[in-house]
């Protein structure tokens, strides 16, 4: 499920949401990221290419 | 479609029955639930079955409510951490200042309003220099080589307590109260360098990693 994620990245600053009025009378709601969810991305990239790093080293060049 | 309006409020109910209650996740949900039925009756299907068909999509609501309640976790965990920390702080500070204020009534020492005001004003300043310090440590320069960064906290530390020493002779205080009120001024400073290092000590381990990478 999407929108609990969405929330939880709301609430963590990330993501900010509105809601726009269509043509059609209905709203929907857009989500777009923020300078804080670009730093937290990056962070999580860090980490994930630390693991990456290790789990290399660990199991030889030719996994990478 | 007034058949098809229906249906979809009579969803959203069994939605709030079923415990997602918030307006606005739910004015989400249908939000989504009527895209996803345009979408279906544009292709050719008739209301009836693209309803049914996108409420299966989207889930029951004994399905999704778990994941939702998942969202306030997170944030009712890092409150919890802050509070005890908060809470640590002040029983610590509390239980300083009433061993002086039951000492005062008893008339054991002399305590003057500037006393009373420096020492809140003390509680004050360690936790402004605990959330200064964490904010500083985010922001210093990143340092790649690995020994300028620790001659850099080397001179730092060494720099700190010379200052403080210095300080200390400047202040003649006989009193013990005063001495305890200079002891928490100077710890707040510590809690502040402590937070600045272990963070930005985190973030250059982190780059370090990552140009090696």
């Amino acid at each position: 499920m999407l929108y609990p994620v969405l929330h939880r990245m709301e609430n963590n600053g990330w993501i900010k949401s509105r809601w726009v009025k269509m043509e059609n009378g209905r709203k929907r709601k857009y989500y777009s990221l923020k300078e804080d969810g670009k730093n937290a991305l990056d962070e999580q990239r860090t980490q994930w290419l630390k693991v990456h790093g290790v789990l290399t080293q660990l199991w030889g060049e030719k996994y990478a | 479609m007034r058949d098809l309006n229906a249906k979809i409020a009579e969803w959203r109910a069994r939605m709030a029955a079923g415990g997602i209650k918030a307006p606005a996740v739910l004015d989400e949900l249908e939000s989504h639930l009527r895209d996803d039925i345009e979408r279906r009756m544009r292709l050719g299907v008739d209301s009836c079955s693209a309803f049914t068909a996108a409420a299966q999509q989207l889930g029951p609501p004994a399905a999704l409510k778990p994941e939702f309640e998942k969202v306030a976790r997170p944030r009712k965990q890092i409150l919890a951490r802050w509070k005890s920390v908060v809470a640590g702080t002040l029983f610590a500070y509390s239980a300083v200042f009433i061993t002086w204020l039951v000492e005062w009534r008893m008339g054991k020492i002399e305590i003057t309003g500037m006393e009373l005001v420096l020492t809140l004003g003390s509680m004050l300043t360690t936790l402004l220099f605990g959330f200064a310090g964490r904010s500083i440590g985010a922001r210093i320069p990143l340092v790649a080589n690995e020994q300028k960064q620790a001659v850099f906290v080397l001179m730092a530390v060494f720099l700190g307590g010379a200052s403080l020493r210095l300080l200390w002779n400047c202040l003649s205080f006989d009193q013990l109260v005063q001495a305890q009120i200079i002891l928490l001024w100077t710890l707040s400073p510590l809690l502040g360098v402590g937070h600045c290092f272990s963070v930005w000590n985190d973030r250059c381990y982190t780059a370090r990693k990552q140009i090696k990478a």
